[in-house]
This record gives structure tokens, sequence and C-alpha cells, in this order.
């Protein structure tokens, strides 16, 4: 029953796991730009900013006209009230890799990631591995429809949270040795704030997910 | 205000040997809008017809458990079915008026009731008109036949025939199913005035009508009341997947 409707609703995951897939793809790169000193991959990911905002447009016309013609309710409704909200997440996130890609190409070439000390060096590498595993958990979660891992997701943000301290008290101390690289570590202190940052846009989904499912609103915590 | 007007307890209804209606315990509270919804067949008419004991008048028909109204059951011996059927009104899916004038239309139930005084009927009519939002349509042609009026006209009519004897509590079996889409939304517009000063039980089909202008939806399968609740609840978030199948269209 109502097999184009249900159609069009599978047609609208795919294209958010397809938008999620662009996102994860993105902030992998823009970490292997900034951590191998690969200037390409941080070129790609600054082209590919506009493939990821053209799926929200799309995506969101998609769901506009779910609501216009199908008189969805429950699940489905829900569904899409979410979509349209995570998208822009997802967005946002896309921009935040676009500006970890910026900061990597005009880090390159300097050799300064010897600089650095190795515990902000491992944090810094350890902080993006942990924004990429949580945007890979999430959109499994989101394809799922599984609360449970998006809970599962919503542990790292303390983890993340404290890196990010860590973080700081790092370049603190880095500063203080060597105040000639005092703009490299400057724009280290970006990177760990929009991966920070990043991480709540994660969070947000996760929420959504949870709200698909469930129909229940997670207590916002701050 | 959420006094419990009706009350079904442990209901079950049989056609002969066929049961319809199965085991349903429903409270539905005065001045608010029940609507039933469930798929045809499901038993929603017929569990309408249990409240104002119209299926009294089919005579294979057994009924078990009890049905309050106002806390009094309505299928003991010594209760007033004439009364209750005052009390308790029916506006049925395909207008039906009488092939006679509006006014008459109007009148038919309270003369029936010992109304005779010319100015007393006038303002009962006019009243109740009025109430079901028909007057300045019709105020200027009372006398002329009510099968003139348009389809919408003639179920507003049906109503105003109903509010005419003053009743309790309303009894609609898909009252707007042969309406268009305006026709019907005056007809929702007047469900949402009368809810004030009378309970209304709705059945409709129409998933949207439900979600508009009821209070509690009770979702009928197969002569079950699978669930009921508010119907936002209802409609945003059911317990049971089968009401969801059902609501979002995915039945069968
Ligand atoms: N007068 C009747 N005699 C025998 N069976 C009936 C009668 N009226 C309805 N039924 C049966 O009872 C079941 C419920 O019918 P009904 O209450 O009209 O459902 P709904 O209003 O949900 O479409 C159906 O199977 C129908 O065939
Ligand atoms: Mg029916």
């Amino acid at each position: 029953m109502r097999q184009s409707y249900t159609e069009k609703l599978d047609d609208l995951k795919i294209e958010v796991l397809r938008m999620g897939a662009l996102v994860e793809d993105a902030i992998t790169k823009a970490s292997y730009s900034l951590l191998r000193q690969e200037v390409s991959l941080a070129e790609e990911v600054l082209r590919n900013e506009e493939h990821i905002n053209k799926y929200e447009t799309i995506i969101e016309d998609k769901c506009v006209i779910l609501v216009a013609t199908e008189q969805p309710v429950a699940h489905d409704l829900r569904l899409i009230i979410s979509t349209l909200k995570s998208i822009r997440d997802l967005e946002r996130i896309g921009d935040y890799a676009a500006h970890l890609a910026s900061i990597a190409r005009n880090l390159i070439g300097g050799n300064f990631l010897e600089k650095f000390s190795l515990p902000l060096h491992n944090n810094i590498k350890k902080m993006f591995e942990m924004c990429v595993e949580m945007i890979k958990k999430t959109m499994q979660a989101f394809r799922e429809e599984d609360a449970g891992i998006a809970r599962e997701v919503m542990e790292f943000d303390e983890q993340v949270d404290s890196l990010y301290l860590d973080v700081f008290k790092e370049f603190l101390g880095d500063m203080k040795q060597d105040p000639s690289y005092a703009h490299q570590l400057n724009s280290l202190i970006f990177v760990s704030k929009y991966l920070e940052r990043l991480a709540d846009h994660v969070i947000n989904i996760c929420e959504e997910i949870i709200y698909i499912q469930t129909g229940e609103r997670v207590e916002k915590q701050n | 205000m959420n006094d419990t007007k009706i009350s079904t307890q442990n209901l079950n209804l049989f056609y002969g040997d066929v049961q319809a209606l199965q085991d349903i315990s429903f409270d539905m509270n005065e001045h608010s809008v029940t609507a039933l919804i469930g798929p045809s067949g499901c038993g929603k008419s017929t569990f309408l017809r249990v409240i104002n004991r119209m299926n009294d008048l089919i005579d294979s028909v057994k009924i078990t458990g009890t049905v309050l109204y106002n806390g009094n059951n309505i299928y003991e011996g010594s209760f007033d079915v004439i009364a209750l059927r005052k009390s308790i009104g029916m506006v049925f899916q395909k207008p039906n008026p009488f092939p006679m004038s509006i006014y008459d239309n109007v009148a038919y139930g309270p003369r029936i009731h010992g109304i005779r005084k010319k100015d007393e009927l006038d303002s009962i009519v006019e009243k109740s008109i009025r109430q079901a939002a028909l007057w300045d349509e019709v105020s200027d042609r009372l006398n002329t036949p009510a099968l003139g009026l348009s389809g919408g006209q003639q179920q507003r009519l049906c109503i105003a025939r109903v509010l005419a004897v003053e009743p309790d509590v309303i009894l609609m079996d898909e009252p707007t199913s042969a309406l268009d889409p305006i026709s019907t939304a005056k007809i929702e517009d007047l469900i949402n005035e009368l809810k004030q000063m009378y309970t209304i039980i709705i059945v409709t089909h129409n998933m949207q009508q439900a979600g508009r202008i009821s209070d509690v939806t009770g979702f009928f399968l197969n002569g079950v009341l699978v669930e009921t609740g508010p119907t936002k609840d209802i409609f945003f978030n059911p317990k049971e997947k089968r009401t969801e199948d059902y609501i979002s269209g995915r039945f069968g």
C-alpha cells in the first residue's frame, strides 16, 4: 500500500545518507590534508563544499513536497521534520570541514607539524578520529533508525570537549616554548575549536534520530 | 470539563453468530469531539448505533457488556429509549432531509415532542438553523423545499434538525464524506462550535479531518478497539504499529 509514498520516504533517507557520506568524506580528507600535509586533499574538500550545500536544497525541497502532497503523520512526519533539521547540521559540518581544509592549505609547507609537542599533535589527531567516527556512527544510526547507537554517539561529546581543553593547555605550553610559531599554533586552536563545534552538530543529529524513533525529545544538556 | 459522558465497558455485539464488536471499553468525554477511525466494516457504525440503541431495530443483534450514559446503563430494562434518542441525536453520511420545507424539517422533532405554539416553534427553528451556521443562507426561504438546498446545506439542515430537539450528544457517521471541501470545512467549523455545548462522536474516513477536529481518537480494526488516546498522540506518536500503519495509509 502507498508504494510510491514509501519509496519517496526511502529515497529521502538515501539522499540524507549520501549527504552524510560526503560530509564524512570531507572531514576525513580535511584531517589527512592537515596531518599528512597533502594539499590536494584540502583542495578537494573545498571544491566539494558546494556539492554538500546543493544536497541541502535538494533534500529540503523533497521534504516540502512530501508534506504538501502526502500528508505524512506519526513516524513519517517525524522523519521529515527531523530530516529538515538534520540537513542544516550536516551542512554546517560541511562548512567546518571546509574551514579545516583551508587552514590545512595555509599551514602546509612549513614542516610546522614537527614543531608541535607530541601530545598536541596526538590530541588533534584523536579529535579528528573521534569526529569522523561520530559521523560514521550517526549515519548508521540514521539509516537503521537506531536510537541506541545515537545515544552511544552522544557519549562522545564529553570526550571531545575534554580533548579540546587538553589541546588548549598544550597550546599554551607550546607557545611558551617557541613563540615564533604563534601563527601556526593559533591556527591549531581554531582546528580544535571547529572540531568541538562540529561534534555538537553531530550530537544535534543524534537527538533527531532518537526523536524519529521514539517521538521523545532529548533533554538538551550543556 | 473532562467528565465521562458515554462509557462502554466490555461491550460485545453480535449480528446473529457473527461478532461485530469485541470487548470494547471506551470512555468518551463531555464537551469534546471523539473521532472513530478504521477501515470499512470494522464496526464503527455499529458502535455508534450502540450508543443510542439504534441496533434495537435489527432483530439478530445481541449485546453484552455495559453502556453508560451519564452513569446510567442504557441497556437496563427500565431505561427510557425514547428519551435516550432525543438526548442522543444522529447525523448520517448522506444528508437525508424530509421531503418538506426547510422550516418543517427543523420543526419536525419539536412537534413530535409536543410543541405546537407557532412563536415557540419559530424561535426553535431560527435558533437551531443559526446554530447550524445555515441561517444567513436560508432565512429568506424557510418555506421552500429542503431538497432544493445544496448537499452541504442539506447536511447542515440535518444538524439543525438534530439540534432542534435539544440533544446532549450528537453522533455523526461520516457526515462530510458526500460533501465538497468547502461544505466540509463549514461542517468542521460547526463541529468545533458545537462541542462547547454538546458531546460529539464522529466516524470519519478522512484522517486529516480526525486530526483537525477531534480531541480524542479511537482506532477500530475488525471489531476491536486497538488504541485510543489524545488525537495529537495518535497522529504523532501512536503506541500500536497497527494504528501507525493505518493512519499513514500503509494498510492492507
Ligand atoms: N444489519 C446488519 N446485519 C448483519 N451484519 C451487519 C449489519 N450491519 C453491519 N454488519 C456487519 O458488521 C460489521 C461492521 O459493520 P459496520 O459497523 O457498518 O462497519 P463500519 O461502519 O466500520 O464500516 C461488518 O462486517 C458488517 O458487514
Ligand atoms: Mg460505517
